[in-house]
């Protein structure tokens, strides 16, 4: 299975990708930004997203709203340091099938992929 | 006409016609009558079935009520006592004696009575001699109750609530908390009695129900047994097993209908403890937010509202959130009821596990509270049909976490106090704390609320007031700098930050110094702790001292101001060295000093403070550019004595080898301020004169050692206007500067 990972910083991306050492994801890419990270959702088509909120160019926000319209059925997982719970609340709203908060840990990364892929 | 033995031809012609007539006819009128019979009595069952539950039940609320009262009035008394608010409490008494008021009517007089789960229920007047008999002794406990209630209720009215408790008198309440919690086991033996003979009421006339229904039951199922007769003989087997088949499944529904009833109310019972006594809000909502039938009591207390049924959750948050938070719990519940979206992720990002709300106060204003929710979908057939809402106040978990974060910081704070001043001389750390005294007065005699009222809003007196409690604190984080006092000395930089702020400011109003108010609260509370660990380190510090086996000349020395001043500011000439990257020796008469100290030793240290910091910061250069002009990389600093003066003022001289004053700096700075005219022909010592100016600066940059344009004003309000003595700046630019400073002999 392909994942990509949208994230400004590099130690998140690495974060996430070391996360998954137990899972089906086989083949990973990443992005910096929420414009970059709709690029790549076109060419790349992965099964699963995750998509920092705060990022220069564009967020993460604009970017799930973008990706959806491409492609309803996306999988999109959003992680973020916001304390404030609207944005994520907002995120749900807007269509992101899960939400996981950071500091991430390896554990929380794979419950969080597992729930988001069972149905 | 016909022969009337016509019929018994028929009959004995056509013996169908006869079974059919005498036989079939009446057995299946029986029959049916029986059936329906039953079917009455069936009915007439669940209804006292559900009757005397709820008669029970309703009767074993009086426990439950009169506990309430009697823990109520002991709670009152309790927030009397610890003089918190007893609001709720009042709140809670006058509710559980209202209910148990009409429930002991009820079975008096006979009314309705609003069960827990909301439902209207009418209680027939109690008419069993022996239920009576309780009844009546309950109502002489009650009355006696009653009484206290009230009279508790009535001293604590809401109309006499205020924030800080209700003026109830101790010995009355005592005595009413006796009374009651004695009578209220009375109470509840009786109200014990009382239910079990209810429900003996009720189960005789369940009885009385039961027989006529099973007879009537059997009779059916004998009329039904012997309908197939003789003729249909091959179809008797058939019918029996139809009539064995009907009375089993009338037996089957009657035992289901039993269990069900029993089981129901048992559930419902169950279900109305909870809902009663559980200590968490809890609530059903429809899609809308409209919140259900069925709600804890608790929950009216949390959300401050009765009558919650009907009500629509969202409107009632509406009044309690921001905007914002309001809208994201809008969307947050749509999000809920949403079946497309995974329940685990959406619980997740519950954004009102701990939210501040803001409930009116009844007395105006608000009173502040944190409540935390969490949700629960319930699903039927793939369709969120309601979402089940815990609800509790969380606002105590809150604020201890507060307290104990605040605590935790207060006892850094002071851990950086006492490794402050472990290695500060206790007479100079007194002279230190008598300083801050007296600069904590100035400032608070300034920030007096008359003053700032009388300064009326002009600017330029609320100014001058900034001024001077800046000068203060200046003096104090010299002198804390000086003791190497880092949290003072932090203190007091942050302190400045906000006052130049403040000053900075183009319109200054009153508001604006509450600020100061706040952040000189602060101080005084640091000064507090200084001096409680200065009085636990007095009792370790005596010990080592005798150990130490000090001689009396050094003893003496460290008690001389001159000495300690000496020691001060070679300490403050390392520190500032160092943080500023500015190698310097300090060389001090001591004879001099000593001369100028004794009679003002806190002047002579803040002035010499202050003119080291200044040197340090304004005058001193980084050994690198010494040595580009010319100069000796260490710079020098040095304190010497001056002949005595024919107006006999003693003087000392403070130099420095540095840059000196950079005179087109201050004359820039002098001519924006509008201290000299703009090109004027200016002779240097009026243009050196101007750095004594309030606010006076020329540092570009802020630092803790110095830069705020603070210090030359002191120096000269001390020396000049508090000694009585005089001032004179002598400066070679690039080359060095000198400062003169004058003080009349002791009178």
């Amino acid at each position: 299975m392909k994942l990509l990972i949208v994230d400004d910083s590099l130690i998140m991306r690495r974060a996430i990708e070391r996360s998954l050492a137990r899972t089906r994801f086989k083949e990973v890419r990443t992005a910096t930004n929420g414009r970059l990270a709709v690029e790549m959702f076109d060419r790349y088509q992965p099964d699963v997203v995750t998509m920092d909120i705060t990022m220069p160019d564009m967020d993460g926000l604009t970017a799930v709203d973008l990706i959806l319209k491409r492609n309803p059925k996306a999988v999109i997982l959003v992680v973020s340091a916001l304390a404030d719970k609207a944005t994520a609340v907002e995120a749900i709203k807007r269509g992101a099938q899960g939400f996981l908060l950071k500091p991430i840990t390896a554990e929380a990364v794979q419950t969080a992929l597992d729930d988001i892929l069972s149905d | 006409m016909k022969n009337p033995l016509f019929l018994i031809t028929a009959i004995r012609r056509r013996p169908l016609l006869a079974w059919t007539l005498f036989f079939y006819v009446p057995v299946i009128l029986v029959a049916v009558a029986s059936i329906i019979g039953a079917q009455r009595y069936t009915e007439k069952l669940n209804v006292e079935l559900a009757n005397g539950q709820h008669t029970v039940a309703i009767a074993g609320r009086i426990t439950a009520f009169g506990e309430q009262i009697s823990k109520s009035i002991l709670l009152i008394e309790k927030s009397v006592h610890d003089k918190t608010n007893a609001g709720k409490s009042v709140y809670e008494l006058q509710v559980a004696a209202d209910r148990l008021d009409q429930t002991i009517n009820a079975f008096n007089d006979g009314s309705e009575i609003v069960a827990p789960d909301g439902v209207r229920f009418m209680v027939d007047s109690v008419t069993d001699e022996k239920a009576l008999a309780i009844l009546q002794e309950m109502n002489v406990i009650w009355v006696g109750i009653k009484t206290r209630a009230d009279a508790v209720v009535l001293t604590s009215g809401p109309k006499k609530q205020n924030s800080e408790g209700i003026p109830f008198t101790e010995g009355a309440l005592s005595e009413a908390a006796t009374f009651v919690s004695n009578q209220q086991t009375r109470l509840s033996e009786q109200a014990l009695s009382f239910s079990r003979r209810l429900e003996e009421l009720a189960n005789d006339r369940v009885k009385a129900l039961e027989t006529p229904r099973t007879t009537l039951i059997g009779v059916a199922a004998i009329s039904i047994l012997l309908l197939p007769g003789v003729f249909f003989i091959n179809r008797v087997r058939h019918a029996r097993n139809a009539a064995s088949r009907l009375a089993a499944e009338l037996g089957a529904s009657q035992a289901k209908l039993e269990t069900q009833s029993q089981a129901l109310s048992i559930a419902k019972a169950e279900t109305d403890r909870i809902m009663e006594t559980v200590q968490e809000g809890l609530m059903l909502i429809d899609a809308q937010g409209v919140i259900g039938d069925y709600h804890s009591r608790e929950l009216t207390f949390i959300l401050r509202q009765e009558e919650l049924a009907g009500r629509s959750l969202l409107g009632i948050l509406e009044r309690l959130l921001s905007e914002k938070m309001f809208k994201t719990t809008k969307d947050y519940i749509d999000l809920l009821f949403d079946a497309n979206r995974k329940e685990k992720a959406i619980l997740k990002v519950n954004p009102l596990t701990d939210i501040e709300v803001n409930f009116p106060h009844p007395a105006g204003g608000f009173i502040n509270r944190y409540l935390g929710f969490s949700f629960r979908r319930i699903v039927e057939n793939g369709v969120v049909i309601r979402v089940f809402v815990a609800v509790r106040d969380v606002t105590t978990q809150i604020e201890l976490e507060k307290k104990l974060r605040d605590s935790e910081q207060h006892k850094d704070r002071q851990l950086d106090i006492l490794l402050g001043i472990v290695h500060v001389a206790p007479d100079e750390l007194e002279a230190f704390v008598t300083l801050v005294e007296r600069e904590l007065d100035t400032i608070n005699d300034t920030l007096r609320a008359e003053h700032i009222v009388t300064s009326g809003g002009q600017g330029e007196a609320l100014r001058e007031r900034l001024q001077t409690v800046f000068r203060s604190v200046h003096n104090l984080k010299g002198n804390a700098a000086l003791l190497k006092l880092t949290t003072f000395q932090k203190a007091a930089h942050l302190f400045e930050s906000k006052l130049s702020e403040l000053l900075d400011r183009p319109v200054l109003t009153g508001d604006d110094f509450l600020a100061v108010v706040v952040a000189q609260a602060g101080l005084r509370a640091d000064l507090g702790d200084l001096m409680e660990l200065r009085g636990k380190l007095v009792g370790l510090r005596q010990p080592v001292a005798a150990a130490g086996n000090l001689s009396d000349s050094s003893a003496a020395a460290i008690s001389s101001p001159a000495t300690q001043i000496t020691a001060g500011l070679q300490q403050l000439v390392a520190d500032a060295a160092r943080d500023l990257d500015k190698v310097t020796t300090l060389t001090i008469d001591d004879y001099a000093l000593h001369t100028v100290a004794a009679d003002r030793p806190a002047l002579i240290r803040d002035v010499l403070i202050q003119l080291t910091r200044n040197s340090l910061a304004h005058s001193i250069e980084p050994s690198p550019v010494r040595l580009a002009v010319g100069k000796p990389p260490a710079a020098t600093l040095s304190v010497r004595g001056l002949p005595r003066t024919e107006d006999g003022l003693f003087g000392i001289v403070f130099r420095d080898d540095g840059a000196g004053l950079d005179m087109n700096a201050i004359r820039q700075r002098a001519e924006a301020a509008g201290l000299i005219t703009p090109g004027g022909d200016h002779a240097p010592a009026d243009i050196a004169r101007c750095i004594f100016a309030p606010g006076f600066s020329t540092a570009t940059e802020v630092n803790t050692h110095a830069g705020r344009g603070m210090g030359m004003d002191i120096i000269k309000a001390k020396v000049v206007d508090e000694a009585g003595g005089a001032i004179e700046v002598r400066c070679t630019p690039g080359q060095f500067c000198e400062f003169h400073l004058y003080f009349p002999a002791a009178a």
